[in-house]
C-alpha cells in the first residue's frame, strides 16, 4: 500500500473510515495494521529532510586533535573545519586576501573529509600536504595565482603543529576521545614524576654518600688522597687520614635500620620502570589501533568492570612502591622519619593512602561493557564498582532508542526504560556523564571531568551507529544528533566534587531548548497551492524513531489529502489535557525521497515510550534547576506576597493624603473665611476690588525657582562649552610614497605613466608595485591624474632629481 | 538544529574560476577612460559570483561601451547600433540557464535603441543592463548625445548642446513593470562594484545607468562632478547597498531612501541638484516575460509538432 499518496483524494466518508482503521492500528489491532501501509522507502522526519545528503553538510567532524602544547587550557580538539578557518584569519586580513584558499576551502575540507574515513586518527602535517598539493592540482591555476594559492597554502601548513592528528567520524570517536584526553593530562604528570624521582634518588644517594665517608675504610690514606680530587698530591694523605681516624667523636654513623630503610627506598626509586602505559582497556576492543599504542594497554575480559578494578589494583600496588619511597626519601632528607609513627604507615600503605596528586598519576583503568549487559546480568558487579571508590572509569554505549533492560524477545517498548545514568547518580559519589560522540565539547568535558577527580566515572556514550537491524537513512553523526535533539540520549554531567547540591552538580549544558518539552523548529516547504509556507514542529522522540527501520512496525502512512480533525501531532497529543484525547490519533510529520510531505500514524506503545521519555526528562529538568516546580511555587508565592504587601502600603498611603488633603481644605477654607470676614468689616471695599479676585488665593503657590545660582551656572557652562568644542583634526601626511587599493578605479592612468611602478592585484586595482622603479614626478603626475585620487606621493626617495621643490609642491595636496 | 553553525551549508567548487577566466583581449580604451574601471567590476562579480564562462555572455550595440564583449573571456554578441537589448532577450528567451550582460552607452540605449530599451524594460528578463553614460558619442569623436549637458561644445552643436539634457532616470522609473534601477559614477571602486553586484543578483532587468569619465572628448563632465560631490546624493538604506565609513565619506551628501519606495524614488530623479548614487528602485516580485517565453523548451520536436497540430485542429473544419 506504498501507493497510498497516489489513491484518489478521498471524499468525507472514507476519511471517517480511514481515521477509524488507523486508530485501530494505533491501538494495537491486528487486522489494522495488515490493512494500513508501512512506510516505505527512505522517509525521513520532516525536519531532518535538509540534512539526507551530508557530503554537502559542514559539521564537526572531521577533529583537529591538537598535540599538548604549552597551554593546558588550550582546546584538545576542535572542529577541522574551524580550525583551518581560524588559521587562514590569522594571515589573511579580510575576505579580499588568500581569496582562492578562502573560495577552496570547502573543498580542501571534503578532501580530507574522504581521506579521514577510516576509523583511526591519522596524522595531520603528511595528510594536508597531500590535500594541499591535490587542490592545486584539481584548480590546475597559472602563474601569479599558484604562487599566490602556494603561499597560504604553506603558511595553512604552519598552523598543523607536529604531532596533531585528524580523525573522521566513527564508531571508536569516544575511545579515541578519551585516550587523547588521557595523553594529554597524564604526560605532563609523567613527565614530572620521572623528574621528582630522580631528583629524591640523587638526594638519597647523597645521603648514603655522607654515610659512607665516616667508615674506617674511607678513612684509609689512598681514599682520603681520591676523594680530595686531583689536589689530593698536594696534602699529606697519611697525616690526613690519622686526623679524620680521630674525630669519631664528632660524628654518628646512621642505624642500621636507617640504612636498611633508605637504600630500600632508594632501590625503589630506582627500580622505578619507565612504563609508557597510561591506559588500560578492560572490555572487548576489536579495533587493533589501540593494542598497538606504546601507551594503551587492552586487556580482554567478559567481566569488564571486575576486570578493571583488577587492573587498577595491580597498577596501584605498583605505585604505592613508588610513592612509599618517595615520601620516605623527604622524610629522610629532612631527618623527620620517626619509626614508631611512620613505620606502621608505611607498612599498610596503598592507594586508599594516596594523596590526590599521587593518584592522578596512576595509568587510567576502563571498563568497556555493553548498556544491555551492565543493566541485565553485570549489574552486581557493575553497582559494586561504582560503590567503591575505585578511580575507574566505566564506559558504555547506549542504544537511544533501545532499553537495556529488556529480556530477549522483547521489544523496546515493553517496558519503562532502565535509566542507566539514574543507577549511577543513586550511587552518589560517581561522576556521570551521558553525552554524546555527535558533540565531542560534551564528551570531551565529560571525560576530563573524570580524569581530574579521583572517583569513579560512569560514561552513557551515544554514538549513532548502533542498531539491532537495519542502518538507519541517516549518517551516525545526525542519528546521534537525532537522539540528543528528541530527548532520546539528553546531555547530563553530574560532577560530585563540584559539592552536594544538585545545582552544582549537576551540569544540562548543550540540551537543545532546555526550557522547551521538545525542541521546537521551522520547517519551510511549498504548501498544495505552489507557495512557500512554513510550519512550526516539535522534534519528538517519535520522530526520532521513525530514523529507525527497526521501529517501522510502528508507524502507518496516513493517506495523501486525508483531511480529519481527529489526527493531531503527537506533541499536542502529549500536551493535551481533555478528555477526548483518547479519541485523537496522533502522528508525525515525514518527508519521503521524493521530496513529499507526508504524515505517520504511530502506534499507542511509542506514545507511551514518548511519555515516558518526556517524564524523564522533566526529572532532569528539576534536577538541573531547569523548569523547577518548586522554585515556581516559590516565586510565584513571593510574587503573590509582595503584591499583597505593595497593595497594603498604596491602601496605606492612599488614605493618609486623603485626610491630609481634608485637613489641608479645611485649614484652607478657614482662612478665606477669616480673611474675608475681616475685608468686609473693614469697610474698605476698594480695595478688594482693586486686588481683583487674588487676593483670596491664600492657598501656596509652587515656589518660583531661586534667581541667582542656577542661572548663573547655565552661564557658566554656556561659556565653558566652547571649550569642548573638537579640535580640527590634524592633516596626516606620510614620507613614504602608498596608494590606497580599495579605492582604485582601474582607470588605467598610472599605468599609462609608469608600468614597473604601479601594477594591478587580484582584483585589478592598482598598488604600488615599487616606488624605485619611476620618479618622483611619476608618482606625483599619476597622483594628479588619478581619479580616485588614491595615489599619495610622499616625499621624494631620491633627493638628486631635477624640480624636486616644485614636484614637492605639487604633491602636497595628495599627502 | 544539530548545534550547526550558520556556515553549515559545504558550498564545495567543482571548477574554480580566477579573475583571469573572464579577461579576454586587452582593453583598447583610452587611457583614463572610466570603462576600465567598469569592465573591472564586472570581471570581478563574475569572479566572485564563479559564474561559468561557458554559461555567460556579454552583449552590446555600438560605441566605446560596447567594445565590452571583446574584453570578456565569455561568449558574447557585438550586435547593432541600439540592439543589444533586443539580443539580449532573444538570447534570455530561448536560453534561461545563460547570464545575460548587457553593455551599452548614452547614445546607443538613449538614443537610437530608446524604443527597445522601453520594451526590455518592462518586460523585465533577467538581464543585468549597464548603461555607460559619458554624456557623448566618443566612437565617433565628440558629437552630442542624449545626455550631453547643456552649453557643452560638441562636433555636432561646436557652441554648446542646445537642448536640456534626457534624464535617463525618470524614463526608466516612469517604464511599466521596471524592476531594478540604480545609478552610480565610475569613479568609487567600492560602490560601484556593491552596486553592480546588486545587479547582478537581482531577478529581472537590472538597469544601472553608470555616469562615466571620457578625459579626451568631454573631461569637464565627470570633472566638475568629481571637484563638487555635493551635486552627488548617496542613497543608504538596509535594503539597498551596503558601503563602507570610506564611501560615505566620499560622499558626504546623503539621503535615507527605501528602493521599494517608488514615488520616492521618482521624486529623487527628478532633482535637477543633485544626482542619485546607489539603488533607486527595486522590485524582486515584478512579473518576467522569460519566465512565461521560455516555458516548453523542454519539448522535443514531435512534442512541439503534436501540440501545433492539436491546437490547430480547433480551427479545422
Amino acid at each position: 500500500m506504498d501507493s497510498v499518496a497516489e489513491s484518489k483524494q478521498p471524499d468525507a466518508q472514507d476519511d471517517v473510515s480511514v481515521v477509524n482503521l488507523l486508530r485501530r492500528f494505533h491501538y494495537g489491532e491486528p487486522a489494522a495494521a495488515e490493512s494500513t501501509a508501512a512506510p516505505a522507502g527512505a522517509i525521513l522526519p520532516a525536519l531532518l529532510n535538509p540534512y539526507r545528503d551530508s557530503s554537502a553538510i559542514r559539521y564537526q567532524y572531521p577533529l583537529y586533535l591538537a598535540p599538548r602544547g604549552d597551554d593546558p587550557e588550550a582546546a584538545l580538539a576542535r572542529p577541522l573545519s574551524e580550525h583551518l578557518s581560524a588559521s587562514i584569519e590569522t594571515f589573511a586580513l579580510g575576505p579580499d586576501q588568500a581569496r582562492i584558499l578562502r573560495d577552496n576551502l570547502p573543498w580542501l575540507e571534503r578532501y580530507l573529509r574522504q581521506k579521514l574515513t577510516g576509523p583511526d586518527p591519522v596524522d595531520a602535517p603528511p595528510l594536508f600536504a597531500e590535500a594541499a598539493a591535490a587542490l592545486q592540482a584539481h584548480l590546475g591555476l597559472k602563474d601569479s595565482n599558484r604562487d599566490s594559492l602556494d603561499a597560504d597554502l604553506a603558511r595553512l601548513q604552519d598552523s598543523i603543529a607536529e604531532g596533531s592528528t585528524c580523525l573522521g567520524y566513527g564508531p571508536d570517536v569516544p575511545l579515541h576521545l578519551l585516550v587523547h584526553a588521557i595523553r594529554h593530562r597524564l604526560q605532563p604528570r609523567r613527565a614530572s614524576l620521572h623528574r621528582e624521582v630522580a631528583r629524591r634518588a640523587a638526594a638519597l644517594e647523597s645521603l648514603l654518600r655522607v654515610e659512607r665517608s665516616k667508615s674506617a675504610e674511607s678513612n684509609q690514606p689512598d681514599s682520603v688522597s681520591s676523594s680530595v680530587g686531583p689536589a689530593g698530591n698536594l696534602l699529606d694523605s697519611d697525616a690526613l687520614s690519622g686526623l679524620l681516624g680521630k674525630r669519631s667523636h664528632g660524628s654518628q654513623e646512621m642505624s642500621q635500620e636507617r640504612r636498611s630503610r633508605i637504600e630500600w627506598a632508594l632501590e625503589a626509586l630506582r627500580a622505578w620502570d619507565d612504563n609508557p602505559i597510561l591506559v588500560r582497556f578492560a572490555g572487548r576492543v576489536v579495533n587493533p589501533w589501540f593494542a598497538e599504542q606504546a601507551d594503551v594497554d587492552v586487556v580482554e575480559s567478559y567481566e569488564a568492570c571486575a576486570t578493571a578494578s583488577e587492573l587498577f589494583l595491580e597498577d596501584a600496588e605498583r605505585f604505592a612502591r613508588l610513592f612509599a619511597a618517595m615520601r620516605i626519601a623527604d622524610l629522610e632528607v629532612d631527618d623527620r622519619y620517626d619509626p614508631p609513627i611512620h613505620d606502621s604507615w608505611f607498612a599498610s600503605f596503598d592507594w586508599q593512602a594516596f594523596s590526590d596528586e599521587e593518584l592522578q598519576l596512576i595509568t587510567r583503568a576502563v571498563a568497556l561493557e555493553s548498556a544491555d549487559y551492565l543493566a541485565t546480568d553485570g549489574m552486581p558487579t557493575f553497582s559494586h564498582l561504582l560503590g567503591s571508590r575505585l578511580p575507574v572509569h566505566v564506559v558504555t554505549w547506549v542504544r537511544a532508542y533501545d532499553n537495556p533492560a529488556v529480556k530477549p524477545g522483547e521489544g523496546p517498548f515493553d517496558a519503562y526504560r532502565f535509566e542507566l545514568a539514574n543507577f549511577g547518580i543513586g550511587h552518589r559519589q560517581v561522576v556521570v556523564a551521558q553525552t554524546s560522540a555527535a558533540r565531542h565539547e560534551d564528551l570531551l568535558s565529560g571525560f576530563l571531568c573524570a580524569i581530574d577527580s579521583n572517583r569513579t566515572s560512569l560514561h552513557l556514550v551515544n554514538r549513532g551507529t548502533q542498531t539491532k537491524t537495519s542502518k538507519p537513512i541517516l549518517e551516525p553523526w545526525f542519528v546521534a544528533s537525532a537522539a540528543l535533539e528528541s530527548r532520546a540520549h539528553p546531555f547530563l554531567l553530574i560532577n560530585p566534587d563540584a559539592g552536594d547540591h544538585a545545582a552544582r552538580r549537576v551540569s544540562f549544558d548543550g540540551n537543545p531548548q532546555p526550557d522547551a518539552d521538545w525542541p521546537v523548529e521551522t520547517l519551510e516547504y511549498r504548501g498544495a497551492d505552489g507557495n512557500e509556507t512554513t510550519m512550526e514542529l516539535a522534534f519528538t522522540f517519535a520522530d526520532y524513531a521513525l530514523l529507525m527501520p527497526a521501529l517501522h512496525p510502528h508507524f502507518r502512512m496516513v493517506p495523501a489529502g486525508l483531511e480529519s480533525d481527529q489526527l493531531v501531532t503527537v506533541a499536542d497529543y502529549l500536551a493535551a489535557q481533555d478528555e477526548d484525547v483518547d479519541r485523537r490519533v496522533p502522528f508525525v510529520w515525514g518527508i519521503d525521497e521524493d521530496g513529499v510531505l507526508v504524515r505517520l500514524v504511530v502506534s499507542r506503545a511509542l506514545v507511551f515510550a514518548c511519555r515516558d521519555r518526556l517524564n524523564y526528562w522533566h526529572s532532569l529538568q528539576e534536577l538541573a534547576g531547569v523548569q523547577n516546580f518548586y522554585v515556581e511555587e516559590a516565586v510565584e508565592r513571593i510574587i503573590e506576597q509582595q503584591r499583597a504587601e505593595l497593595e497594603a502600603e498604596r491602601e496605606q498611603l492612599r488614605k493618609e493624603h486623603a485626610e491630609e488633603l481634608e485637613a489641608v481644605r479645611s485649614e484652607a477654607a478657614g482662612e478665606a473665611m477669616g480673611q474675608l470676614v475681616d475685608v468686609l468689616m473693614g469697610a474698605d471695599l476698594s480695595g478688594m476690588l482693586a486686588a481683583g479676585g487674588q487676593q483670596l488665593a491664600t492657598m501656596p503657590a509652587a515656589r518660583p525657582a531661586e534667581p541667582g545660582a542656577p542661572a548663573e551656572e547655565e552661564a557658566a557652562e554656556a561659556e565653558a562649552a566652547p571649550e569642548a568644542v573638537e579640535e580640527p583634526e590634524e592633516e596626516l601626511s606620510f614620507d613614504e610614497p602608498w596608494l590606497d587599493t580599495p579605492a582604485c578605479t582601474t582607470c588605467d592612468d598610472c599605468m599609462g605613466i609608469n608600468k614597473m611602478m604601479f601594477a594591478y592585484n587580484d582584483d585589478k586595482q592598482a598598488y604600488l608595485k615599487d616606488p624605485n622603479a619611476g620618479t618622483f614626478e611619476d608618482l606625483v603626475r599619476a597622483a594628479e591624474i588619478c581619479p580616485a585620487k588614491c595615489i599619495h606621493p610622499g616625499k621624494p626617495l631620491n633627493p638628486n632629481e631635477p624640480n624636486l621643490e616644485e614636484l614637492m609642491a605639487r604633491a602636497a595636496p595628495f599627502n | 538544529m544539530f548545534g550547526l553553525k550558520g556556515d553549515w551549508s559545504l558550498d564545495v567548487k567543482e571548477r574554480y574560476f580566477t579573475l583571469e577566466d573572464y579577461c579576454g583581449a586587452e582593453p583598447r580604451w583610452c587611457t583614463g577612460c572610466g570603462d576600465h574601471g567598469i569592465l573591472a567590476a564586472v570581471h570581478r562579480v563574475c569572479r566572485d559570483a564563479q559564474l561559468k564562462p561557458e554559461k555567460t555572455v556579454a552583449v552590446s550595440g555600438i560605441g566605446c561601451s560596447s567594445r565590452l564583449p571583446h574584453y570578456m573571456k565569455t561568449y558574447g554578441f557585438h550586435g547593432l547600433h541600439g540592439r543589444a537589448l533586443p539580443v539580449a532577450c532573444g538570447i534570455k528567451s530561448r536560453r534561461p540557464d545563460l547570464d545575460v550582460w548587457v553593455a551599452t552607452g548614452d547614445g546607443d540605449c538613449f538614443s537610437i535603441g530608446a524604443a527597445h530599451w522601453i520594451h526590455a524594460m518592462r518586460y523585465n528578463m533577467d538581464l543585468t543592463l549597464l548603461v555607460f553614460d559619458n554624456g557623448i558619442y566618443g566612437l565617433t569623436k565628440k558629437q552630442t548625445s542624449p545626455t550631453t549637458p547643456l552649453d557643452v561644445p560638441t562636433n555636432t552643436h561646436p557652441s554648446g548642446a542646445l537642448l536640456p539634457p534626457l534624464n535617463p532616470l525618470t524614463v526608466t522609473l516612469g517604464i511599466t513593470n521596471i524592476s531594478f534601477v540604480a545609478q552610480i559614477v565610475d569613479w568609487n571602486a567600492q560602490l560601484r562594484h556593491e552596486v553592480i553586484k546588486k545587479a547582478h543578483e537581482h531577478k529581472g532587468t537590472s538597469f544601472v545607468r553608470i555616469i562615466q569619465r571620457c578625459p579626451v572628448y568631454v573631461e569637464a563632465i565627470g570633472k566638475t562632478l568629481q571637484d563638487e560631490p555635493a551635486r552627488l546624493k548617496l542613497l543608504t538604506h538596509e535594503k539597498g547597498v551596503q558601503v563602507d565609513d570610506m564611501v560615505k565619506r566620499q560622499f558626504p551628501n546623503q539621503a535615507e531612501h527605501d528602493p521599494s519606495d517608488i514615488h520616492a524614488a521618482r521624486e529623487l530623479a527628478e532633482n535637477p541638484n543633485e544626482l542619485p548614487l546607489g539603488i533607486l528602485y527595486q522590485n524582486p516580485d515584478a512579473p518576467r516575460y522569460d519566465l512565461m517565453s521560455s516555458v516548453g523548451l523542454e519539448m522535443s520536436a514531435e512534442e512541439k509538432l503534436a501540440g501545433l497540430n492539436e491546437a490547430l485542429d480547433h480551427f479545422a473544419i
